[in-house]
């Protein structure tokens, strides 16, 4: 009975737990106008005094996508026009969720200013996170989608089902990002460990070699790996490469179990992290 | 009608340096290792129980030494701490000006950041073009509001600041230290506008050394004590006298 007891006040929790998470979030939301107003400060002051300004963005992913595309083509010797897509949208489709999880890991201690002279949701900066590499994103992806068209099989509505993808990638990322942002707060060393998890990541999932290059037993490397189906999801419809029901259920099973794990953890700790800035 | 009400309100600041910050040493701990002397985490009390209740007309000063708590208890008006013990209750549209060039941005001209500023005191972007007018012409700053902001002296950058902050009328302001700006032409202007600004507002609260100001402003004192303790509140004339005469000594 008592462990029971135990069970019922800690599932209480979780729920308040969760209660304050949902309505930060919602807070948060409301406050589009600073998420965006702070994220577009942070681009502008990249590309501030440059000529061309946002344009390098494009031109600068435009280069290193095709470059590897061309010398992962001789690497797998594989045909360029089939390899190029699959590469240049990988690498962008990766390039966003690493540089969420990046920007997430100093996003409270770089916008300290903002929390300690007035009240604002602490997701505010988790928004602004992610509506500045969504915007990113979507300028990268002008190269890829160009080049898709060009080499790669016709654009079909099958395609429209990347959006779809997009959608639960960027789910996945507000959740997984408000955790890394507060973690890398309280444990400055964290963003270390972020960064390198990122760049181990970045090898083990098919992002610049296909899941089918893989020997059988090493294809554990897709099966448990959490990056694999949400780089699938958003990937392989653009490329018209077929999807089995099983990749979607994964993808959509790991946004909702991450937000499962994050919601009461958030809800704990998103007034209180003000206190370790 | 404007009111603030804490309640038992406490709050302690735990102190992390490098090596609570570290996850390494808390994982040491975790097995055992000898690295882990952070176990009783350091707790600063920058708060004690402190009840105070605000209501229209208030004009609140707050004095103490440094290191009272002044600052904190400011911080919790605004929303910023969320305290560990008690509860606050704020009604009332509440701006603070502890940062007035919050939500500014260097890269962007002053135009655009007249605007950013508005926003970021709560108006909408459209509220936010239709004051634009009027700041732009209380700034004094002409042709310069087309230009980035960087290229500002900080004399202007700061007038600018300024210019914004006080063109929105809440019903709490926050006040840490007096607000002021700019060069000898503009003080005068600046502070114009504030005895404009400061009467009409509902409930003032405000933290300063300087007693000339403190007198000019402030019918309420709260004296904040080590450990962030109300050491005594009440109205101006009777406590501010103990205070100097505390302080003399």
């Amino acid at each position: 009975m008592p462990v029971l007891i135990t069970l019922d006040r800690y599932a209480a929790m979780l729920g308040r737990s969760s209660g304050a998470a949902i309505r930060d979030l919602v807070a948060g939301a409301h406050r589009w106008r600073l998420w965006y107003l702070i994220g577009s400060a942070e681009m502008r002051r990249r590309f501030a005094r440059a000529r061309l300004g946002q344009l390098w963005i494009m031109l600068s992913s435009a280069l290193s996508v095709s470059i590897m595309g061309f010398a992962w083509a001789l690497l797998w010797k594989e045909p360029v026009h089939d390899i190029l897509p699959f590469i240049s949208i990988s690498v962008t489709v990766w390039q966003f969720l690493a540089a969420v999880l990046n920007d997430a890991a100093t996003a409270f201690p770089q916008s300290s200013q903002y929390f300690l002279n007035q009240y604002m949701p602490a997701s505010t900066i988790i928004y602004s996170v992610l509506y500045k590499n969504v915007a990113t994103f979507l300028l990268n992806m002008v190269f890829p989608i160009f080049i898709v068209i060009f080499l790669g099989d016709s654009v079909t509505t099958y395609s429209l089902l990347s959006v779809v993808g997009l959608s639960l990638v960027i789910a996945w990322c507000l959740f997984i990002g408000y955790a890394v942002a507060i973690l890398c707060t309280r444990f400055r060393d964290i963003a270390q460990i972020v960064a390198t998890v990122l760049q181990v990541a970045f090898f083990v999932t098919p992002v610049i070699w296909k899941p089918e290059f893989l020997p059988p037993q090493a294809h554990y490397l897709v099966s448990y790996n959490p990056f694999a189906p949400l780089l699938a999801v958003v990937r392989d419809p653009l490329l018209g490469r077929p999807l089995p029901g099983g990749v979607w259920l994964t993808a959509c099973g790991i946004v909702l179990g991450t937000s499962a794990c994050v919601l009461p953890f958030v809800g704990r700790f998103c007034r209180r992290l003000v206190y370790w800035l | 009608m404007a009111s603030i009400t804490l309640s038992d309100v406490t709050v302690e600041f735990p102190v992390h340096n490098a090596s609570s910050r570290s996850l390494q040493l808390h994982v040491f701990g975790a097995l055992g290792g000898k690295l882990a002397e952070h176990k009783k985490a350091v707790v600063v009390r920058a708060l004690k129980r402190v009840n105070l209740t605000l209501r229209d007309g208030d004009r609140v000063g707050i004095i103490g030494h440094n290191g009272a708590g002044k600052t904190t208890l400011l911080r919790v008006l605004a929303g910023v701490y969320d305290p560990s013990g008690g509860a606050v209750k704020v009604d009332g549209r509440l701006t603070s000006f502890a940062d007035l060039t919050l939500g500014m941005d260097l890269e962007a001209t002053g135009l655009q950041n007249i605007i950013f500023r508005c926003v970021f005191m709560g108006l909408t972007f459209e509220e936010a073009r239709r004051l634009s007018p009027t700041i732009q012409e209380f700034s004094e700053l002409g042709d310069f509001l087309q230009l980035p902001v960087r290229t500002y002296s900080s004399g202007m950058f700061l007038r600018l600041a300024f210019a914004i902050s006080t063109s929105i009328e809440p019903d709490i302001i926050i006040m840490d230290e007096m607000i002021g700006a700019g060069d000898a032409g503009f003080i005068a202007k600046a502070q114009a506008r504030l005895s404009e600004l400061l009467p009409r507002v509902k409930i003032l609260v405000l933290a300063t050394h300087d007693p000339t100001i403190m007198e000019s402003l402030c019918s309420k004192i709260v004296w904040l004590h080590h450990g962030g303790e109300i050491r005594e509140a009440g109205p101006f004339k009777e406590i501010y006298p103990k205070y100097l005469a505390a302080m003399g000594n």
